[in-house]
């Protein structure tokens, strides 16, 4: 017969290997699904402040399912669409070949 | 006979090659440079890391933008008037498609300069270089993905103003 000391012992150690356990599934679904890479919560990914401040408008524009489609309605969406590509250029040459070279990194 | 020959011939020059094939393309001087640069090279790598993390993100939220609030709401619009556009609805397809690679391809990428970042550049640098090669190639095909993102959405506009043409 084992003593209530002992079986309580039994159990802390059981619930931390299963914590230990369930964690270690936790983390390795999230490093294998590739949410690791886009979680800007981790130390040296954090936003910056200026990239703070320039959050996307959250005054977004909604194309109206219920509305008549009218040229007017699609001048609209053209303007719209058109400053969401102007953002999406703003960033110039993402994923550049060069930031790799043997020069940028000092090779 | 002569089968039997070219299939020797064969292996044997196979024999030879495959050791070519597996050796490192690296210079003594480039894998001394890296050596000697193990340090910097990492934080720049480490600071890629971070930019791309940023550039992914910033991306993928217009991309999905673009996607639910312009390319679908006016495809179901399309849909539910009865109004056919091919065109619209397949370029609906080939960007949620691409938008999907962009995904997959961007963790490819980051897992191998993850991989990368990890290894030991100052007593194996030629693997380390060899390794840099094959990120490098990761790196492109995310390139190329949003090259052609960026041409769906061209493709997109030029749709809806033919499309505006026809009112």
């Amino acid at each position: 017969m084992k003593t209530a000391g002992a079986r309580l012992v039994i159990l802390g150690v059981m619930a931390i290997m299963i914590a230990v356990a369930t964690t270690g599934v936790s983390l390795a679904v999230y490093h294998n699904s590739g949410d690791i890479y886009l979680d800007r919560s981790r130390p040296g990914f954090l936003p910056d402040e200026e990239e703070i401040d320039s959050e996307i408008d959250e005054d977004e524009y909604d194309f109206d399912e219920n509305s008549m489609l009218t040229k007017e309605n699609l001048d609209e969406y053209l303007e719209k669409l058109d400053g969401e590509i102007k953002a999406v250029d703003a960033y110039q040459n993402p994923f550049a070949a060069d930031a790799l070279s043997d020069e940028k990194l000092g090779i | 006979m002569k089968k039997i020959l070219a299939a020797v011939i064969d292996r044997g020059m196979i024999g030879l090659l495959v050791p070519c094939v597996g050796a490192s393309a690296i210079s003594e001087e480039k894998q001394a440079s890296v050596a000697e640069n193990c340090e910097t090279i990492k934080a720049r790598l480490v600071t890629l890391q971070h930019s791309d993390s940023r550039t992914r993100v910033y991306l993928g939220r217009y991309y999905e933008i673009i996607l639910s609030d312009f390319i679908t709401p006016l495809n179901i619009w399309l849909v539910g008037h009865n109004v056919s556009n091919t065109g619209l609805i397949d370029n609906q397809s080939n960007f949620a498609l691409k938008r999907g690679d962009f995904v997959s391809d961007y963790i490819t990428y980051q897992k191998s300069l993850e991989g990368l970042v990890a290894m030991d550049c100052k007593n194996e640098p030629s693997k380390f270089y060899d390794e840099l090669v094959r990120v490098r190639e990761k790196r492109e095909i995310v390139e190329n993905d949003v090259k052609k993102m960026r041409s769906l959405m061209t493709e997109q506009v030029m749709l809806v103003k033919d499309l505006r043409g026809k009112l």
